[in-house]
Order: C-alpha cells, then structure tokens, then sequence
C-alpha cells in the first residue's frame, strides 16, 4: 500500500453551504451529468449545476492553491504583491473563483485589492457567481472589483476578439472544466487546450500561472479522454512556445521536453456538504508559468516514480519513473 | 445621444461591447430586455460598419426613424430607413442592420437577408407587440434562421428597479429587476374619479414638477376606436390631445384619423409627447404617464402595457378610476410609491 495519498477531502465552508442551498436554492444532483453543455443551461439547470458541480469546483480549487500557497518560495514571491489579478475563462457559477479567493484570503490577508474578470456565456450562472461573490465579501477583509464578460464562444474568431478586448496581465489565469465544452461543440479547430493555452498564456504576469482543468471522461468526437486530449495539446502549444513550462503535474514539469507519452493524468477530491458526504470529483489539470518564474519556485527533487492517477486504490505512475521512491506529481511540496 | 437615449455609450458593459463592437466579419442577432441599450448599440455598430462598406439601418416606424434622426446625425449615418419606406428601394448592401427584429415576420427577416450580406439584427421578443402583419419570428428563430449564437445584452441600463419590479408582474416577464443598475423612485398609482380627473392631475403633476420629458401613453389613436374597441372614446390620443389643448397645455401627439390630424413628434420639443403604446416602442422618456389603467383589455395587450410602461427611465405613473386593471398588482400593494413617499418627492 503506497504511503503517498494524491486524493484529498474537504468540507464546504458553512456559510458557503448555507448560501448556495439555502438561499439560491442550489439542487445537488448526482447522476446529473452536463458539463460539456453550461451554456444552454436554463435557470433551473444552473441551479442543479450550483447544487452538484459548484462545490466540486470549489474544492478543486481551494486544494489546488493550497497546496501551491504553501511552498515557501512561492508563498514568500506572492507575499510581495499588494493586487493580485484574476481571469477565468468559462467561470460559470465561480466555484473555482470563490475556492481560490478564499486561499488569498487565507495566505495573503494584507492584499490591497483582488481584480477578477469572470468570462462565461451563461447569463444565468454569472448572476448567481456575483451573488456568491457578494457574499464572499462579507466573510472577507480584502476588497474585491468583480467584474462579469458576459461573451459567448461560438468559434475561433471570438477567442481571438477576446484576446483582443482583455489587454490585462493577470497573476491567475483558470479555465475549470470549460475547454471539454468548446471540444463537444466543435467550437474551436484542433486541439482546443493548445488554442487556448496559446491565447490566454501570454496574459500571464512574470510570476502568474494558467490552471487549465477538466473533467476525465472519453469524447467520442475526438476519440479519446479528456486528460490524453489536454497532455497531447499541452505538450505541444510547450514545445511551441518555449517561454512557458509546466509546474504541475511534477512529472510533466520534468519529462515535458522529452516525454514522448500521452498518459491518463487524474486527481480526486472530495467534497463533503449539508447534501452529501464525500462527493467525488475526478479531474485532470495542468500548472503552467513563465518558465524563468517556474524554475525559481519549483521544489528540488530527485526521481522517483511520480503518481499520475490512483484509480480503485491502485497507483499509476509516469511511464520516465525511476527508482521506488513514490512522488505525488500534483503535490509541490514535496 | 447619449442625453435623449439615457445611456452613455462608453458606460455600457465593457467587455460585451468591445466584443459586440469587433464582430464585423458575420452577422450577429443581439438580445436584450427594453432598456438593455440595444438601439444605442445597433446605431453604434451601423457607424462602425459604413466605414467599411455600404449599409441600411432599417427601423419598424417612422415614428423610431425620426426619433433616432439626431443620433443618426451626429454618427453621420445616412442610410436609416423605416420599413414601409425601405421594401420600396430594398437596397443591395454589405452590412444590414435592423432594429426591433422581434417585430417582423419570418418572411420579412428572410427578405432582409436576401439583401445584405452581413446582417446584424437587434430585438427582443418579450416586447414583440406588432403582429397585424401575421405571427412574428422570435429573436432566437432569426438567430436560427441566420445560424448564429443569440448574443444577449446583460444588464439594463434605462430602467430603474423599481419600475422593473412592477413592470415584471404586468408583463409576466422574469429576471428584468436583476439585470437593472439603477435603483429610482417607485411606480406612483393615482386614483381620480374620472379620466378627466386623472388627465388633470398628469398637467398638474407636470407642470408642479418641471416636466419636460414626458410620454403619455394610450391604447387607442382615435376617438372612434376607442369607442368602438373598449366603449370609451377617452381612452385616445386624439381624446388626451384636444383635452390637454382646451385646456390650454402644449402636446405633441401622433394619430392617424387623417393627414390633418396626424402630427409628427417633435422630440426636441420639451412639450409632453402623447402616443399609443404601439407608436412608442423603442422610445424612452423620463417620466412615463399611463393613463385609464381601470380598462380591462384582453391578454393579447398585456405585453403592450409592459411595453409602454418600460419607456421609463425615471418616473412610472399609473393613473386609474374606479378599479384598477387585473393587468396591475392592487394599488395598495408594496410595488407601487406610498402615500408617505409620494409627499416626500
């Protein structure tokens, strides 16, 4: 049995909970299954979405920049900053927004201002994000300027007036379980996580990241899984452009120049709210900064065999491993 | 512009007009509830496209055409037709815009298309209120028919929350109060005992006041329809505007029982403007006046009422005598201004 454990479990916050079910009136949904299609989403399907994929985001979120908040060489280079800005592509009801601003709350509590730009064509999910956002505020000392793009992608040529329009730099750029959305539509032309990744990176500050994220399941229009999609896509739009490098996965950060694999990466979290206990969330996402940034922050380790996926409690590891020593590739502080 | 159409253009949400303002390429249908800036959005991006090629803006009346004529001029844009006027030329164009879409047929649209080859239509169904010319294509059924997304408009910028809130229960229409930025005053209801009662007390109310941009909205043109239609020749403009003149008040007013009593509005005029709810689709005042609101209509005009009453972008009157229409919440109801607040304004 492996010592090192890659899945991680959290609780809703209380008034996060009470909010998002009691308030908005949030319907938590198991078998409910829509991600791939947010944006036609009426009224009552964002509810359900609020209810059973909101607290996932969340969780994926706050893990994620947890984890990344504490390693000191990050922590003590994100300490300095007074603003901190934020860009999330296809926010939908903000999940991820709230996971993340409740860990620069958390690690950064001095912050003078959080700018956010939360882009989504769902009008509906944006209203309810920016009455979490509201409430947010109320349980947090720093101010925040939330701002909505209410746009929609119906090809190519949006992404690029996007890119056109949104001339900031931010420190954190999210695209949580948007992308497979664009990929089910045919909306974008080839492989959609390198489009993307080529679009929004260069809107990255010297020391911001791109998180792209998204759900693990098999697409038929592209014949493959979304995670194999995303390493494929991603090791290219790198290979491309050599001012970019991977922070996380580990494996990815060490292997990429070389790595000739397209493996399954997954993590697991899971989320316990007034709903349900332990509500699973199986994910795949990937760290990326300006690589002179990435070399400054990333932890020295030796190799090892890195875990890419833990599936019926059996770890898979990168196919470059060496040696017995077990390393979570999705935790930097190893 | 921006002072007669109440929105600033620059004021509108930045990240959707950029993105609204950059499509050039294909064409585009935009959605937005009465107040979203459609139309300020509209004659912007016909401004940005006759640099780029030939264009018509095409506007459901003649009544819009003239009221849009001094933003037209200051954009410099020429080629503005109202329909009538434009089925007689039908000009081949690079770029067609249209306004108020919700407005036309699916034969209408589909002849519109034939002649432009970048069309951008503008509308929204929920004040889809001109069907004498057979069922009218929805917005969404144009992006269909166009083979687009429908782009809607996110927030309101006319309207005030307080006018949204009444005008969502009349029209039986949702989520207009959470789009709205502006919070204002609250819809006033006035009781009298008459119609003349009432009109009185819209002069009185005006003049106390300092009116100077006013819309006095009626179901009927002409005495005689109003007579015939709902037994009350009171319930017109020709009725509202040869009162108000005996009286000695100044309006413009449009009907159309002849070519001598048919006026064209003159919107630079301070003078209160009286119209149907029809003739005012696509305008906006500051204080809106809907007068006879004791009429029982049938359900076909309830989206008229909430078109007329989303004209607003300050003040909302309701004035009535005996029993105030089913269309409207109970006078006492917490929508409408109380007594104590009404004294404080």
């Amino acid at each position: 049995m492996s010592s090192v454990e890659i899945e991680h479990s959290i609780t809703l916050p209380e008034w996060l909970d009470t909010f998002i079910f009691d308030e908005l009136g949030a319907n938590y949904a198991p078998d409910y299954v829509r991600y791939e299609f947010n944006l036609d989403l009426t009224k009552e399907e964002v509810r359900t979405y609020l209810g059973t994929y909101f607290p996932r985001s969340y969780t994926e979120s706050y893990c994620i920049f947890d984890n990344l908040f504490s390693n000191p060489k990050y922590y003590s280079i994100m300490q300095q900053k007074s603003e901190i800005s934020i860009l999330d592509f296809g926010s939908g009801t903000g999940g991820e927004i709230i996971g993340l601003l409740t860990i620069l709350s958390k690690f950064l509590p001095n912050l003078k201002v959080i700018t956010v730009l939360a882009v989504d064509g769902n009008h509906d999910a944006l209203r309810y994000s920016t009455k979490i956002i509201e409430q947010f505020k109320l349980h947090c000392s720093i101010p925040i300027n939330y701002t909505v793009g209410p746009v929609s992608i119906g090809d190519c040529s949006d992404v690029e007036i996007l890119d056109e329009i949104v001339q900031n730099s931010f420190d954190f750029i999210l695209s949580f379980k948007a992308i497979c959305e664009l990929i089910s539509k045919q909306r974008i032309t080839g492989n959609a996580y390198q489009y993307v990744a080529n679009i929004l990176s260069p809107k990255l500050t010297e020391t911001g990241l791109i998180t792209l994220l998204d759900v693990t399941v098999r697409n038929n229009m592209i014949g493959t899984y979304y995670p194999i999609h995303m390493n494929q896509g991603l090791r290219n739009f790198l290979n491309e452009l050599e001012l970019f490098k991977t922070l996380i996965p580990l494996s990815c950060h060490k292997f990429e120049d070389s790595c000739k694999h397209l493996c399954f990466t997954q993590r697991i979290f899971k989320v316990s709210h007034s709903r349900r206990i332990n509500d699973v969330s199986k994910v795949s996402y990937r760290i990326m900064g300006r690589k002179e940034f990435i070399q400054a922050i990333i932890p020295d380790f030796t190799n090892g065999k890195f875990i890419i996926q833990k599936k019926n409690g059996i770890n898979s590891y990168c196919p470059y491993s060496v040696g017995d020593n077990e390393i979570n590739s999705f935790d930097i502080n190893i | 512009m921006e002072d007669e159409f109440f929105i600033d253009y620059g004021k509108l949400d930045q990240v959707q007009r950029h993105f609204i303002d950059k499509k050039t390429n294909k064409s585009m249908v935009v959605t937005g509830s009465a107040g979203s800036g459609k139309s300020v959005i509209a004659l912007h991006k016909a401004k940005q496209v006759s640099a780029l090629g030939s264009y018509a803006i095409i506007v459901y009346t003649k009544t819009l055409k003239k009221y849009f004529s001094d933003g037209l001029k200051k954009l410099g844009l020429a080629n503005v037709y109202y329909y009538n006027e434009w089925l007689k030329i039908k000009p081949q164009v690079k770029y067609l815009i249209v306004d108020e879409c919700q407005d036309f047929t699916a034969e209408q649209i589909s002849e519109m298309c034939n002649t432009g080859e970048i069309c951008f239509f503008f509308g929204d169904t929920e004040q889809s209120i001109m069907s004498f010319n057979g069922p009218l294509q929805t917005v969404q059924d144009t992006a269909n028919h166009i083979g687009v997304m429908m782009e809607p408009l996110y927030y309101n910028y006319r309207l005030t929350k307080e006018n949204a809130m009444l005008a969502e229960v009349v029209g039986k229409v949702e989520d207009v109060v959470e789009k709205c930025v502006r919070n204002g005053e609250k819809p006033q209801v006035i009781l009298k005992d008459s119609v003349d009662s009432q009109l009185d007390e819209i002069v009185k109310i005006i003049k106390n006041k300092s009116l100077s941009n006013v819309g006095i909205l009626m179901p009927f043109n002409t005495k005689k329809t109003a007579n015939s239609r709902a037994g009350n020749m009171k319930l017109s403009v020709e009725y509202v505007k040869e009162y108000f003149t005996q009286k000695g008040v100044a309006v413009e007013f449009k009907y159309s029982a002849n070519q001598d009593t048919e006026m064209d509005l003159d919107f630079h005029s301070s003078n209160p403007k009286v119209m149907t709810w029809w003739c005012a689709k696509g305008l906006q005042f500051k204080d809106v006046f809907i007068p006879c609101s004791e009429t029982t209509y049938e359900e076909q005009k309830r989206t008229a009422v909430y078109v007329a009453m989303t004209r607003t972008g300050e003040r909302l009157y309701i004035s009535y005598s005996g029993k105030l229409s089913s269309f409207f919440p109970e006078p006492t109801n917490g929508l409408y201004a109380s007594t104590d607040e009404i004294e404080m304004i």
